[in-house]
C-alpha cells in the first residue's frame, strides 16, 4: 500500500469515527433498528468510493447519502412486499417498518404523515439531526434558498396538522417505553 | 413548547447518537476499505463531477445525439447503385443482358451457377473479323517473346486452340440474322475443358472468407456488363477506387444472397478484363473490406464433397486418360434410371460419404449425385440435392421457383437468361431435379415431369450405401 492510499484509510476511519455515530442515530430514527448497521456501512462505503468529494463539514453530506440509501431500502423493501403479496403471504417484513416508526404518539404520526416525504425529512433534519438550515439544505440535496422556503411550507402545515389531530397535552405522550425529554 | 418543531424535537426517538462497539467498527471499516476505491479520472471527470447531475444529462444526451449521428454518416456507405440483373447494355442502344442463378449439380458441389445472355444486333462480317483479330491479338500479346524464338509451349498452344475453338463458334453463329448469342455454349466448352483459371460461371457456395460467389460478364468491348454473385453480409464491391456499387437483394438468387451488377462506365476502367469479370474487393455496411483469404477448415477444400466419376463405355472417347467405372459405385445418393427405359446413360458422379457444413452461409444444397442421360430428342442432368449445412434436413426451395398447382411437391424454374429450365421434385429431404442440356434440343415441361415420374431417388447418410 502506498502512501497516499494510507493516508486515504487514515483519513476515512478519522471520518468514520467521527461521524458514524450520528449516521447510525439518523438511520435509527428513520428505519428499525436491525437495518441501522446496514444503512451505516452502506453509507461509509458511498463515503469509502467518493472521500475526494466529501466535503470540510462532512455530516451533512453523509445525512444526504444515508437519505439516499434508506430510499433506495424502502423501494427495495416495497417490491419485496409487493412479490411477497403476490405469493400470497403475509409480508413480515412490511409490518416490522410502519411509516413513521413505533415510537410517535398517534397524533404526531398523523401529523407527519400529512406532510410530502420531502417537507417530513425537512422538519425532521432541523428537529432530530439539530442541522441548521444550510446543513440541512446539502443534505436534502437542494440550495439553501429553496430549503428555507419548503422547511417554512412543512412547519406551517405539520402546525395545522397538529392541531387538527389532537390537543398540545397528548402530543408528549410517551409510547412503547421511549421517553420524551 | 408552541412550536411544532419544538414538539417533534421532544419526540426525538434517538436523543443522543451512540457509537458503535469499538469490535463493530474495526469490522465495518474492514469490510468497506476491502472494495477498491474508483479510479479518480483525469481533469474531465473532475470536470464533470463538479457539473450539475442535471445538466450533466444534458450533456450525455447531446453526446449521444452527436456520437449517433457522426456513426451515421459513417455508417452510410457510398456507391452507385446496382444495375438489374436484365436490362441493356452500355453503350449504343440495342444491346440486353440478362442474369440468372441456378444451384450447382456436379456431385459433391456445394454451389451456384450463374447464365448469361445478352442481345445485340447481328455485327457485320467486316466487324465480326476486325473484332476476332483484336482478341487474338490480345491473347498472343503476352507470347511474343515466346513467339521471336520460334516456340511455344504445348500447354500455351492447348489454351489458345480451346480460345479459338470457343470463340469461333460462337461469333459465327452471332452472324445469323435475329438471332441471339448466347453464352451455354461457352459453358459447356468450359465444362468439357476445365482449366480452373478465369472468371468461371460457377462458384463454391458463401462462407466466412469467400464473400464473392461468382462472377460473370457480358458484352463485348466497349459495353461489358458485369454481375458479382456476393454473401450476404456483403454490402458493396469496389471495382476500382472510383467505382463502388452497392448490393442489391433479389427472389431470383438464393437465400440471402445479393448481387451487384456493374456495367462499363464510358471512358473509364470497368469491370470486365481480358478474362472476364475483374477482381473486386467486398465491402461490409460500414465500408470495410471484408477479407477474402481462405480461412484453414472453411476453405474451397472443405466445401466440395469428394466424389466418384463413373462414365457409360460407349461414352469413354470424350473425357479422361484414366478409365472410370462404368456404372455408378455404391455410395450415400444414387438416381435410379431404370425405370427410363429409353434413357441413354452418358456419364454421372457420386457422393460416396455425406458430411454437413454448417459453416456455410444461407442454405445451399450439396448435390450429392448427377446423371447426364439423353432422352429420345432431348438430354438432361438429373441431381439429387441435400441441405448442405445439416444433410437430412429439408432443404430450402429452388429459387425464382414456381409449385406446380396440380403437384404442389414439384417446383418448375422457367428457362431464363442462359440457363435450361430446371424441375424439381421434394423426395423426403432432398430435391430431385432435372435440367434441360439445350445442345442436343430443349426438353419440355411435360418431357420433365415425366423423367421426374420415372426416376428414383435412394438417400442414406448413415449405414450401408445405396446399391
Amino acid at each position: 500500500m502506498g502512501d497516499s492510499a494510507q493516508e486515504r484509510q487514515e483519513r476515512f476511519e478519522r471520518l468514520f469515527a467521527a461521524h458514524h455515530a450520528q449516521v447510525a442515530a439518523y438511520a435509527g430514527r428513520r428505519a428499525p433498528r436491525e437495518a441501522v448497521e446496514d444503512v451505516v456501512e452502506e453509507t461509509f462505503l458511498v463515503a469509502w468510493r467518493s472521500l475526494e468529494r466529501v466535503p470540510d463539514d462532512p455530516l451533512p453530506w453523509l445525512y444526504g447519502v444515508a437519505r439516499r440509501v434508506l430510499a433506495n431500502r424502502r423501494r427495495g423493501g416495497r417490491r419485496a412486499a409487493a412479490l411477497v403479496q403476490r405469493l400470497g403471504h403475509e409480508s413480515e417484513r412490511a409490518a416490522a417498518s410502519p411509516p413513521g416508526g413505533p415510537w410517535l404518539s398517534a397524533p404526531l404520526e398523523a401529523a407527519l404523515r400529512a406532510l410530502s416525504d420531502r417537507e417530513r425529512e425537512a422538519v425532521l433534519l432541523i428537529a432530530w439531526e439539530g442541522l441548521t438550515p444550510s446543513q440541512a439544505a446539502i443534505a436534502a440535496g437542494c440550495s439553501a434558498a429553496a430549503f428555507r422556503v419548503r422547511l417554512h411550507r412543512a412547519r406551517a402545515r405539520l402546525a395545522r396538522a397538529l392541531c387538527e389531530a389532537a390537543p398540545p397535552g397528548d402530543l408528549l405522550e410517551p409510547v412503547k417505553g421511549v421517553e420524551s425529554s | 413548547m408552541s412550536d411544532s418543531l419544538d414538539l417533534l424535537r421532544a419526540a426525538n426517538p434517538v436523543p443522543a447518537p451512540a457509537a458503535f462497539a469499538s469490535a463493530t467498527q474495526r469490522r465495518m471499516i474492514a469490510a468497506i476499505v476491502a472494495h477498491d476505491p474508483p479510479s479518480q479520472g483525469g481533469p474531465l471527470a473532475r470536470l464533470l463531477r463538479r457539473l450539475p447531475r442535471r445538466r450533466l444529462y444534458l450533456i450525455a444526451v447531446a453526446a449521444v445525439l452527436t456520437a449517433g449521428c457522426a456513426a451515421g454518416a459513417v455508417a452510410v456507405l457510398q456507391g452507385e447503385r446496382s444495375a438489374p440483373l436484365s436490362g441493356a447494355l452500355p453503350g449504343p442502344p440495342g444491346g440486353r443482358y440478362s442474369f440468372s442463378v441456378i444451384p450447382s449439380l456436379g456431385a459433391g458441389t456445394v454451389g451456384w451457377c450463374i447464365g448469361e445472355e445478352t442481345q445485340t444486333p447481328p455485327p457485320t462480317l467486316r466487324r465480326l473479323a476486325r473484332r476476332l483479330r483484336s482478341d487474338i491479338e490480345q491473347v498472343l500479346a503476352s507470347d511474343r517473346a515466346q513467339l521471336r524464338r520460334g516456340h511455344l509451349t504445348q500447354a500455351r498452344r492447348r489454351q489458345l486452340m480451346r480460345y479459338v475453338e470457343s470463340t469461333l463458334p460462337d461469333a459465327l453463329r452471332s452472324l445469323a440474322p435475329g438471332r441471339y448469342r448466347s453464352s451455354p455454349l461457352l459453358r459447356e466448352f468450359a465444362r468439357a475443358y476445365p482449366t480452373g483459371e478465369g472468371s468461371g460461371a460457377c462458384g463454391d457456395a458463401a462462407t466466412r472468407g469467400r464473400p464473392i460467389v461468382a462472377a460473370m460478364s457480358a458484352g463485348e468491348a466497349g459495353r461489358h456488363v458485369a454481375l458479382y454473385l456476393t454473401a450476404p453480409e456483403v454490402a458493396a464491391v469496389r471495382v476500382s477506387p472510383a467505382l463502388t456499387v452497392l448490393t442489391s437483394a433479389s427472389p431470383q438468387l438464393p437465400d440471402g444472397y445479393r448481387f451487384a451488377v456493374v456495367l462499363e462506365p464510358k471512358g473509364r476502367s470497368g469491370p470486365v478484363g481480358v478474362s472476364g469479370p475483374r477482381p473486386v474487393a467486398a465491402l461490409d455496411r460500414r465500408g470495410r473490406v471484408i477479407p477474402a483469404g481462405r480461412v484453414p477448415g472453411e476453405g474451397e477444400t472443405a466445401i466440395g464433397q469428394a466424389a466418384v466419376y463413373w462414365q457409360a463405355r460407349h461414352r469413354r472417347s470424350v473425357v479422361g486418360a484414366r478409365t472410370p467405372a462404368a456404372k455408378p459405385p455404391p455410395a450415400a445418393c444414387e438416381i435410379d434410371t431404370r425405370r427410363l427405359r429409353s434413357a441413354t446413360l452418358y456419364y454421372g458422379s457420386v457422393v460416396v460419404r455425406v458430411h454437413g457444413a454448417p459453416q456455410l452461409a444461407g442454405r445451399p444444397y450439396l448435390s450429392c449425385a448427377y446423371t447426364q442421360l439423353y432422352l429420345r430428342g432431348y438430354t438432361v442432368q438429373a441431381a439429387v440435392l441435400l441441405d448442405a449445412r445439416h444433410p437430412g434436413r429439408l432443404p430450402a426451395g429452388l429459387p425464382d421457383s414456381v409449385a406446380l398447382r396440380s403437384q404442389p411437391e414439384t417446383a418448375n424454374e422457367p428457362p431464363r437468361s442462359g440457363q435450361q429450365a430446371i424441375t424439381g421434385r421434394r423426395i423426403g429431404d432432398a430435391w430431385l431435379v432435372v435440367e434441360s442440356l439445350d445442345h442436343r434440343g430443349s426438353s419440355t415441361l411435360a418431357e420433365r415431369l415425366a423423367v421426374l415420374e420415372r426416376l428414383g431417388v435412394c438417400v442414406r447418410l448413415h449405414g450401408p450405401p445405396c446399391p
